[in-house]
């Protein structure tokens, strides 16, 4: 059992890992409800999944060039999906895609009620 | 490897699949935006798989490309879909049940 080999290994699994986790996204994106519920489903294989298998990809390949371009990827990827996630999640509320009654808090709305708020936030 | 290798395509597939099923149904744009993202990510995935299969870093830069266009593309589309009323929502009320998009946007 050498290094390579257990790299190779630890490769596979982290590879089959996020491919498993892709598919489970799919599955919660067409099964659950409503767009927010799907939107939380969706969110899990942009960055757990990816992550798992650019790991596997790097522990596969083995070279430093791999390795500083995939950590540059995850971290864009870790930047940029919560900003697309809450974008979609805000539009959603202002288009009213959202059923208010399967909201257990929705503080959003008190706070838009008030007649000071800035309805540009 | 090569086992592993086919069993994540035969996933990553059939997720792709899946998304694909939620983007035609929408029901609304938004839905159609998430999973469009998604299936980036699959793709993402899938270059990766290739690239493990082949030993070759060429599709790196690939990537990199399709992480940073995904974002772009979904957060233009999803501003240009967000409607920014100037009132806040005051008549919530009157429309208890959830609202779709405005007519300009309904598919099918």
């Amino acid at each position: 059992m050498t290094w390579t080999s257990v790299l190779d290994v630890a490769g596979a699994v982290c590879l089959l890992l996020g491919s498993f986790l892709c598919l489970a996204g799919a599955v919660g994106l067409v099964r659950f409800p409503d767009t927010l519920s799907r939107l939380h489903a969706a969110t899990k294989p942009q960055t757990l999944g990816l992550i798992l298998i650019l790991t596997g990809l790097a522990s596969t390949l083995r070279t430093w060039a791999t390795l500083t371009t995939l950590v540059l990827l995850a971290a864009t990827q870790f930047f940029t999906s919560p900003v697309s996630a809450h974008l979609v999640g805000r539009a959603a509320y202002r288009n009213r895609c959202v059923d208010a009654d399967t909201l257990e808090v929705d503080e959003l709305s008190e706070a838009l009620d008030r007649p000071d708020s800035d309805p540009s936030t | 490897m090569t086992v592993v290798l086919g069993i994540s395509l035969a996933m990553l597939g059939v997720a792709a699949a899946l998304v694909l099923v939620r983007l035609f149904k929408g029901p609304s744009n938004l839905d159609r935006i998430v999973a469009a993202e998604i299936l980036l990510v699959i793709v993402i995935a899938g270059v990766a798989l290739e690239s493990a299969r082949q030993h070759t870093t060429t599709y790196l830069p690939l990537l990199m490309i399709l992480g940073l266009v995904g974002f772009v593309g979904g957060v233009a589309v999803t501003r240009f879909l967000s409607r920014d009323s100037d009132e806040p929502d005051a008549d919530v009320a009157d429309h208890p049940e959830p609202r779709q998009q405005p007519e300009a946007w309904e598919q099918s």
